[in-house]
């Protein structure tokens, strides 16, 4: 009975599954994901404590908490895992979890320009090293790489395939695989059949379409997502909030940004997606939902009731 | 009789349950001690010209080894038996490449598993695992990552030793191992360093990295002093992330004395890290004073563009017009929130003003604020011909030309160029 039950745990499961539940936030490094060294996400410091982290998460958990949200997207690298950072990380995440949260784990390059791993050996490692840990932990996510718009379609879906899936011990249902390009489309990932055990994330952006209608955003989300919304979670959206001018509950805006947040945010509720914003905690940052990670104060009132009213 | 026969089987149930749980996890105490050992490995001093030094005798398993509660797992016996035979780096490594061929990922969880094991096994264990390591250039990175990571928990001081020793011999960069350098750097710098500096190429520059946040901060002349040894030209970015540690970690003080320090200012990265981490702080007319005040005119172009950079990030709409406030009769030069909406004749009107100023810095800022607009309007190539068309080596072509390069990764200028082909 006791070696059944092990292996029904153990057993991966056969179909993604649906993430309409999700509703969270990206917690990224104040200078950029993207960096050559170790990432660490706003608030930290390169010379943090354990304590200091799981106080911070203390802090982000009941930011988001307060608002309705229960995932916190975090970043890591390679150099970041592979230090002694590594157990920072693991204490902010662990507090995370603790608080009750899913953590998605997402991998950034060195480099914004290049859009592929800088170094598959060490990539990989990095993976197996976080899959040791996190591998039976449900509340954790793993999202091989963030954006990945340096891959063909096919060379993606072999990185996925051929790279990842086999070193991991992770259940596919806890595998985001971002789409092609900047994850700005699923159909290329989401079509291929030895991939649907996993689930896809999509990211979208104001700045990527001219449109100034909700119903116009609504469209652009729907033909991104290409059908695959059963599997699809938004691991990255946002929109200005620092601008004093944007009302983001006005109707019928004709302004860009405005009718972004509305349209996508609708169109997320239609189709049950789950939706992850960007970013809720980066200092200095024009998108950025929280003022920083210290005392929960909101940038702009108007886009966070409108973004949490959808969600 | 019923309720009797009931609790009979619940007990014998129990009983089951408990022995196979001890079977599989057996009592072991866990070791709550500082591992680390305090004394100093017998390094050589850092002036001279460390070479690689694998053991010319292997490294044997000369205790006896500890009784060790059973294991179940067949990958981790055969690993322990060898152990306990005093075997050799080099039968331990054939043995590794068997299992390996064999089943690659239960190797690695028997040796995750075997990284876990009590310390007065792993003292012997870990070591000769990490010699066979050293014969075994094509390992996995997942096979060197567990014991990697415990030797550096355990005996840090070895840990680097064995690990330079690894990395040259074996001509890998595994960041693992690399990491266990630049850790070292944080009790030993100079014999970490000389140890680095024995590296190939990339191992080097992972372990420069990584010293980066290990090494000690009190004495910044001593860490210019370190920077211009060992990344004079930036090419491993061990100043540019050592500056960034510093703007988190001690921002005003090392700003202040950048500024003092003419030579420092030319550090790869330094000025830029600095200027970020004041903007980021929330001190952007701060940012832009300090950078005025740096007098080598590359440090001061690399702090200007990061101020711009930085800034507009955070004040999209408003940057450029509060950075020109900074200076006299150029606030009206661009109105609010218009940059991003230049087109045409009007941006070429606005390029010819901003390259008229008398200020060099606003100049600077001027252009800089046009680049991304030009770039989404006129093209590349006709913003590349007006910054080729500066003034050559002048601090407002060499922001531009830095500002080029940060739009140029800026994913909304990318998928614009994309686009337009």
């Amino acid at each position: 009975m006791l070696i059944a039950a092990g292996a029904l745990v153990a057993a991966p499961f056969a179909n993604a599954t649906n993430l309409w539940w999700v509703k969270g936030g990206n917690w990224a490094d104040s200078r950029d994901n993207y960096n050559t060294g170790w990432v660490i996400p706003s608030g930290l410091t390169s010379s943090e404590t354990v304590a200091g982290a799981q106080a911070k998460a203390d802090q982000i958990a009941s930011n988001i908490k307060y608002v309705g949200g229960n995932m916190v997207r975090v970043p890591i690298n390679p150099p970041t895992v592979a230090s002694s950072y590594w157990t920072i990380v693991q204490a902010y995440v662990n507090e995370l979890v603790k608080d009750g949260l899913y953590v998605d784990l997402c991998c950034w390059t060195e480099k914004n320009t290049v859009g592929t791993v800088d170094d598959l050996s060490a990539w990989q490692t990095m993976w197996e090293t976080v899959d040791s840990v996190y591998s039976g932990n449900w509340n954790i996510f793993y999202e091989p790489i963030n954006e990945p718009f340096g891959y063909s379609t096919t060379a993606l879906q072999s990185l996925y395939l051929n790279d990842f899936l086999p070193i991991v011990s992770k259940s596919q249902q806890r595998i985001l695989l971002d789409g092609t390009g900047y994850a700005d489309h699923l159909a290329g990932i989401g079509s291929d059949s030895s991939l649907s055990g996993c689930d896809l994330a999509l990211h979208i952006y104001p700045y990527w379409d001219n449109y100034t209608s909700t119903g116009q955003w609504e469209t652009a989300l729907n033909n991104r997502i290409g059908g695959y919304q059963n599997r699809a979670t938004i691991t990255e959206m946002g929109a200005y909030s620092t601008n004093p001018y944007y009302n983001y509950q006005t109707q019928n805006s004709g302004n860009r940004y405005i009718s972004f947040i509305q349209g996508v945010g609708q169109e997320t509720k239609n189709l049950q997606i789950g939706l992850v914003y960007w970013p809720m905690w980066k200092d200095g940052d024009s998108y950025r939902l929280f003022v920083n990670t210290d005392n929960g104060q909101w940038v702009n009132w108007s886009l966070m009731t409108e973004l949490t009213s959808l969600w | 009789m019923k309720k009797s026969l009931l609790l009979a089987i619940v007990f014998a149930l129990a009983v089951l349950v408990a022995l196979l749980l001890f079977q599989h996890h057996p009592a072991q105490k866990r070791v709550a001690v500082d591992e680390t050992p305090k004394a100093k490995a017998a390094l050589p001093p850092p002036s001279l010209d460390i070479k690689p030094s694998f053991p010319a005798e292997p490294v044997t398993n000369v205790q006896s080894p500890v009784a060790l509660a059973p294991v179940t797992d067949p990958f981790q016996n055969q690993i322990l038996e060898l152990w306990r035979k005093h075997a050799s780096p080099a039968e331990m490594a054939a043995l590794l490449k068997e299992l390996h061929q064999e089943d690659s990922k239960h190797l690695f969880q028997a040796l995750l598993a075997l990284s876990k094991t009590p310390l007065e096994t792993r003292r012997t264990l870990v070591p000769l695992l990490a010699n066979a390591l050293t014969l075994w250039p094509d390992a996995d990175g997942g096979d060197v990552f567990p014991i990697a990571d415990a030797y550096g928990q355990m005996d840090l001081p070895s840990a680097a030793q064995w690990g330079a020793t690894f990395l040259a011999t074996t001509g890998r960069h595994d960041l693992n191992v690399a990491a266990l350098l630049g850790e070292y750097a944080g009790t030993s710098e100079s014999q970490a360093l000389a140890m680095i500096a024995t590296l190939p190429d990339a191992a080097r520059a992972a372990a420069l990295q990584d010293a980066a946040y290990h090494i000690s901060t009190s004495d910044l002349n001593h860490l210019m002093d370190v920077c211009e040894q060992i990344d004079p030209n930036g090419s491993t970015a061990f100043s540019q992330l050592l500056f960034q540690r510093l703007a988190m970690e001690n921002l005003n003080n090392t700003a202040a004395w950048l500024a003092g320090t003419p030579q420092a200012q030319s550090l790869p990265g330094a000025a830029a890290a600095i200027a970020q981490g004041m903007v980021l702080s929330g001190n952007a007319q701060q940012a832009i004073t300090w950078a005025d005040s740096l007098s080598d005119q590359n440090a001061k172009g690399q702090a200007i563009a990061e101020v711009y950079q930085q800034y507009t990030t955070s004040n999209p709409h408003t940057s450029i017009q509060d950075i020109l406030a900074a200076y006299p009769a150029t606030s009206e030069l661009i109105p609010n929130g218009a940059a991003a909406n230049l087109s045409g004749s009007g941006l070429t009107g606005y390029w010819d003003a901003a390259s008229g100023l008398p200020d060099p810095s606003a100049r600077a800022y001027a252009i800089a604020a046009l680049v991304q607009p030009n770039i989404l309007t006129s093209g590349l190539a006709d913003t590349q011909n007006k910054i080729a068309a500066l003034p050559p080596g002048s601090l407002e072509q060499n922001v531009a030309q830095m500002t080029l390069q940060s739009e140029l990764a800026n994913k909304e200028v990318a998928l614009a160029l994309q686009s337009s082909h």
